[in-house]
């Protein structure tokens, strides 16, 4: 009798149960819409008033308030997988990202129907490509910033040394084991949680390896997969030219690592640009400077992007197509360039800011450029954000050397097919 | 398995007599209490327990009936397996230490001793702290480049311990943070329950020449049954609810090394977008700490008289 | 079997007690090296936080750590004011604590006289409940919490953190007040009927009274239990309208860095109102959790 029973179905009995009787808001006619609600992301103390701004500026052209709400990249997607669990319609838009896309490709409305293909022509590519269901093909969410990663290093430290940025992974074992010492580190990566996936997925490919076959089931247990994770213990544990802690480390750890001056080299997201060069934020102002990512067999590492999506429960989806559109704009992707050094998903835009940039700026913007043309992201599949899970677990596994990286990466490729099997993938 | 634990809560329970005993009454007394507990906690109880048998997956279009499918799929899970595996280290390690040394601190310090008001009142700082701070700050202070604790080896010329990078030496920072908060609650519970000892027996041994060990061991330790049992139950509650601490510390890693059952449906809820089965862990969580205080209950020592 | 109720009350008034002699001989100095390595332990987590919010930020990522730093600062019990929403925080912090312990009181209170006093048909089943809810993790119950206050339309209020904090405290202060109730000797309650009071005015110009302590237990325990929760308020709020201080501080870590700084000056800001109670109310306190305790 409860077999297949609809999420819908369950939920609406349950909020019958729960308030008694008929609870629905009354729907608000579509084109009479003068009030949406946002879930926005922020990031730091100054970014409120980017949205401010945006709000300001979307309120004087079309007359609709945008009421938002604000919350640190973590929380917010903790926050979109609740609402999305419980189907809410309580925002019309969401701040989302690349990175957690498959989650959320039932609970945000195809974009497809409002946005035509010339629109979306300007849009790189790779960031659209990533933010579509592979199911299904539609497009789950506009992207507004690119997120590639490029070196950052301590061009001051580097000089005194005659070293040049590593540009392969023997050079980058070869230049931090030069910089290791005396309480410093001559590299920083994170190790833990989804930020160990990015970069070991990072790894993967520059070794030459993929996530899935072409039947879409694992293959990164596969020699590049181990070849990649090895790699990345290796510079953990073997040669020891990261912070002993590296392990348990996030990307704010990683940050503030090469931020405070304990650590000469990194790779981190555009963000960094302007918070290393704040001296609020930076105890190495004017002294770093910006490399291409790092390479082995390919030059390859993961182009992802902060996107805009539509609730595909909302009552006001006109007008909160409207506020999307109206967000990833040229006008408001430059604003977001130049407050926050957050790079334009429009090529367009890129092309502008990149002209217009001088000196330093103008050298890593041109890098920039290169990581999202040969940019890659994981799979959307069903099933995959738990695969995740199981990912996390893996590499950490590995990195902390409590399994080697074949035996935890095998591991990890067999419960992952279950996952993504029960999950549907191969329906 | 319920009853056995409810029961254990009702030692010598008085049952009502008298006049006040009619039924109705009493429902309407107790009656908005109950309401505003089953309406807001006890249907998200059950809401979630049928959500454990359905295969309740965010990045699924459909959520099918699956039937025990969460709970099989749980317990041969080996990161289930190994947060299961660190929890019952973490339940008993926290619980043998908080107890053993809060019992040891309260017989020590019991007594007339100068500044045990304001000794009390700091005790019971740690135990009343939120969690979240306590999370990170534990985070900050086992840092191994700017933290207090490896600064302080260092300076004492020790070697540095890797604490939240070494598999091992993670679950141990989550117990001693843990231990840090929860012993002075233990030490308090113990002072209050041996100042209400009576005194006829401890004073009777002491007359017939019995060492201060036999007197606690014969006398004070059994008299202090009720106490200990309660802040055994207590502890066992509360161990397989914790959560921000460890989230906060080491979010259950390196590689789940210290990860606990909350911990673990945590990640698969919010990361691994599967409620069902987070669901399902949450519930054989709650079977296992039903277990274990129903054989809390059973040991011979424990019952009374 | 436990101690008589007077003697656990008086256990936990401190200023009455007459501390019972010493079945041990161990020494003195012994036993305050004890108190004070304990005291010792306690504390030092809580200084490196006050010496954490007192550092200048160069200071904070330094090597080798100064364990006593050159310079202090106020600087960042300023920036949580300006810079982040700290008063906001607070300001919701308290009114949902507040909040909550008026509505578990006034719950707790006849709730607990019921099920002392009335044989109530399903009383196991009330009492298993009440252990389950104790016991169940929060985590559990996120989503269908979320998915009840959604379809009330109340998400993101303050109203919906005082419910789900009534909900979720009343457990506890239910168990604590029937043991308080059971204490007061049932005589006084039949008197009272003979002269012709009703079970409510029983209830409220007789038992309460004789139950303040218990209520004043359960009233602070509830008041810090609130103040400290993070699962509940993370899932009920999403932004400033009722984020409380334990969300607050997830929002000094961002992408780029921890605020450490100013996350150790918000710490130790909210730790004050624990200090305040503690120091205030520390008879009650134990008095609490150790009747709560003993009677489950």
């Amino acid at each position: 009798m409860l077999k297949n029973l609809s999420r819908r179905q369950f939920l609406q009995s349950s909020a019958v149960i729960a308030a008694g009787a008929g609870v629905e808001a009354p729907g608000i006619a579509r084109a009479e819409a003068t009030e949406i609600r946002a879930l926005l992301i922020t990031g730091g103390p100054l970014y409120p008033k980017y949205w401010e701004q945006i709000a300001q500026d979307f309120k004087k052209k079309t007359g609709i308030t945008v009421n938002y709400d604000l919350l640190e990249f973590t929380p917010l997607t903790s926050k979109t997988v609740t609402l999305g669990a419980a189907r809410s319609s309580l925002y019309d838009v969401y701040s989302t990202h690349t990175a957690q896309i498959g989650s959320f490709f039932n609970h945000f409305a195809p974009l497809d129907a409002y946005f035509k293909s010339s629109e979306l022509e300007d849009f790189y590519p790779v960031a659209l490509k990533y933010l579509r269901n592979p199911k299904t093909d539609k497009l789950a969410a506009i992207p507004r910033n690119m997120d590639a990663r490029v070196q950052y290093y301590r061009k001051d430290v580097y000089d005194v040394h005659s070293l040049k940025p590593a540009v392969t992974w023997e050079d980058l074992v070869h230049v931090s084991q030069t910089l290791t010492g005396g309480g410093h580190y001559g590299l920083v990566v994170p190790g833990q949680g989804d930020p160990a996936q990015r970069t070991f997925s990072d790894l993967l490919w520059q070794a030459g390896g993929e996530w899935v076959d072409e039947n879409n089931k694992p293959s990164f247990n596969a020699a590049p997969g181990i070849e990649a994770l090895t790699f990345y213990r290796d510079l953990i544990q073997k040669y020891k030219v990261t912070p002993p802690d590296a392990v348990s480390y996030q990307w704010d750890e990683n940050s503030s690592e090469f931020s405070s001056g304990a650590v000469y080299d990194t790779f981190d997201w555009p963000g960094a640009f302007a918070t290393l060069s704040n001296p609020a934020t930076s105890k190495v102002v004017g002294k770093w400077s910006t490399a291409p990512y790092i390479r082995n067999k390919q030059a390859i590492s993961c182009a992802i992007s902060h996107a805009m999506a539509l609730n595909s429960l909302s009552k006001k989806k006109d007008a909160a197509v409207e506020f999307i559109k109206f967000s990833v704009a040229p006008d408001a992707q430059t604003l977001n360039f130049q407050e926050f050094t957050n790079f334009p998903s429009r090529q367009s835009v890129a092309k502008e800011v990149v002209a217009a940039a001088q000196g330093e700026k103008a050298v890593w913007l041109g890098q920039l450029e290169q990581t999202i043309a040969t940019g890659k992201e994981w799979p959307k599949l069903p099933g995959f954000s738990k695969v995740c899970t199981i990912m996390f677990s893996a590499i950490e596994k590995s990195l902390s050397d409590q399994a080697t990286p074949a035996d935890s990466l095998n591991q990890a490729a067999k419960e992952a097919l279950d996952a993504m099997t029960q999950a549907g993938a191969y329906q | 398995m319920a009853d056995a634990a409810v029961a254990l809560n009702q030692p010598g329970r008085r049952r009502p007599r008298g006049p006040l005993t009619s039924a109705w009454t009493g429902y309407a007394l107790a009656g908005p209490a109950l309401l505003v507990m089953v309406a807001i906690f006890l249907y998200p109880l059950g809401y979630s327990f049928v959500m454990s048998f359905f295969r309740w997956d965010l990045s699924a279009p459909s959520a099918p009936f699956i039937g025990l499918n969460n709970y099989k799929e749980t317990l041969t899970s080996p990161l289930f397996q190994q947060s299961l595996r660190n929890q019952l280290i973490f339940t008993a390690a926290t619980i043998t230490i908080e107890v053993t040394a809060g019992m040891g601190v309260a017989v020590l310090i019991n007594g007339k001793m100068r500044g045990l008001r304001a000794a009390r009142t700091l005790l019971l700082i740690p135990p009343m702290i939120a969690p979240a701070v306590v999370g990170l700050n534990f985070r900050w202070l086992f840092n191994s480049q700017y933290g207090f604790i490896d600064a302080l080896l260092t300076d004492l010329h020790l070697p540095a311990i890797p604490w939240l990078s070494d598999p091992n030496w993670a679950l141990a920072s989550i117990i001693i943070a843990d231990v840090w908060q929860n012993t002075p609650l233990m030490v308090l519970l113990f002072l209050a329950g041996l100042q209400s000892l009576p005194q006829e027996p401890l004073e009777a041994a002491a007359v017939d020449g019995a060492s201060p060990w036999q007197i606690f061991w014969y006398i004070t330790l059994p008299l202090m049954r009720a106490v200990i049992v309660i802040a055994l139950m207590l502890r066992i509650i509360d161990t397989f609810r914790t959560f921000d601490v460890v989230w906060l510390m080491t979010q259950g890693g390196p590689g789940g090394a210290s990860s606990l059952v909350t911990v673990y449906a945590y990640l698969l809820a919010f990361q691994g977008v599967d409620f069902g089965h987070a669901a399902a862990v949450s519930y054989i969580a709650l079977a296992i700490s039903l277990v274990l205080l129903g054989v809390l209950y059973g040991l011979p020592w424990l019952r009374e008289r | 079997m436990a101690a008589t109720s007077e003697e656990r009350v008086a256990a936990g008034s401190v200023e009455v007690l007459q501390p019972p002699r010493r079945p041990f001989q161990v020494g003195l100095a012994a036993r305050y090296a004890v108190l004070i390595g304990t005291i010792v332990l306690t504390l030092f987590p809580l200084v490196w936080l006050v010496i954490t919010s007192l550092r200048v930020p160069s200071d904070i990522f330094a090597v080798p750590v100064h364990i006593i730093p050159a310079s202090v600062t106020w600087r960042q019990y300023v920036n949580v004011f300006t810079q982040y929403n700290l008063a906001g925080y607070l300001w919701n912090t308290i009114i949902v604590s507040l909040a909550t312990v008026v509505c578990v009181t006034v719950l707790a209170v006849p709730c607990a006289y019921a099920m002392a006093r009335f044989r109530l048909p399903g009383h196991r089943v009330i009492v298993a409940l009440l252990l389950i809810m104790r016991m169940i993790p929060v985590v559990a119950l996120a989503i269908p919490l979320f998915a009840v206050f959604a379809s009330l339309g109340l998400l993101d209020t303050l109203t919906s953190l005082i419910l789900a904090h009534t909900a979720a405290k009343l457990p506890v202060a239910i168990w604590l007040l029937i043991g308080f109730v059971q204490d007061v000797p049932k005589e006084i309650e039949e008197s009272a009927a003979m002269d012709g009071a009703g079970t409510l005015r029983t209830l409220v110009q007789i038992v309460t009274p004789l139950i303040a302590p218990g209520l004043g237990a359960s009233a602070v325990i509830t008041f810090l239990f609130t103040w400290n929760d993070l699962l509940i308020a993370l899932t009920l709020a999403s932004s400033e309208n009722a984020q409380t201080l334990p969300v607050g501080l997830t929002n000094f870590v961002s992408q780029y860095g921890v605020d450490w700084g100013a996350m150790s000056a918000a710490g130790v800001l909210m730790v004050i109102p624990t200090l305040i109670f503690v120091w205030f109310a520390q008879g009650l306190l134990v008095k609490g959790l150790v009747t709560g305790a003993v009677r489950g």
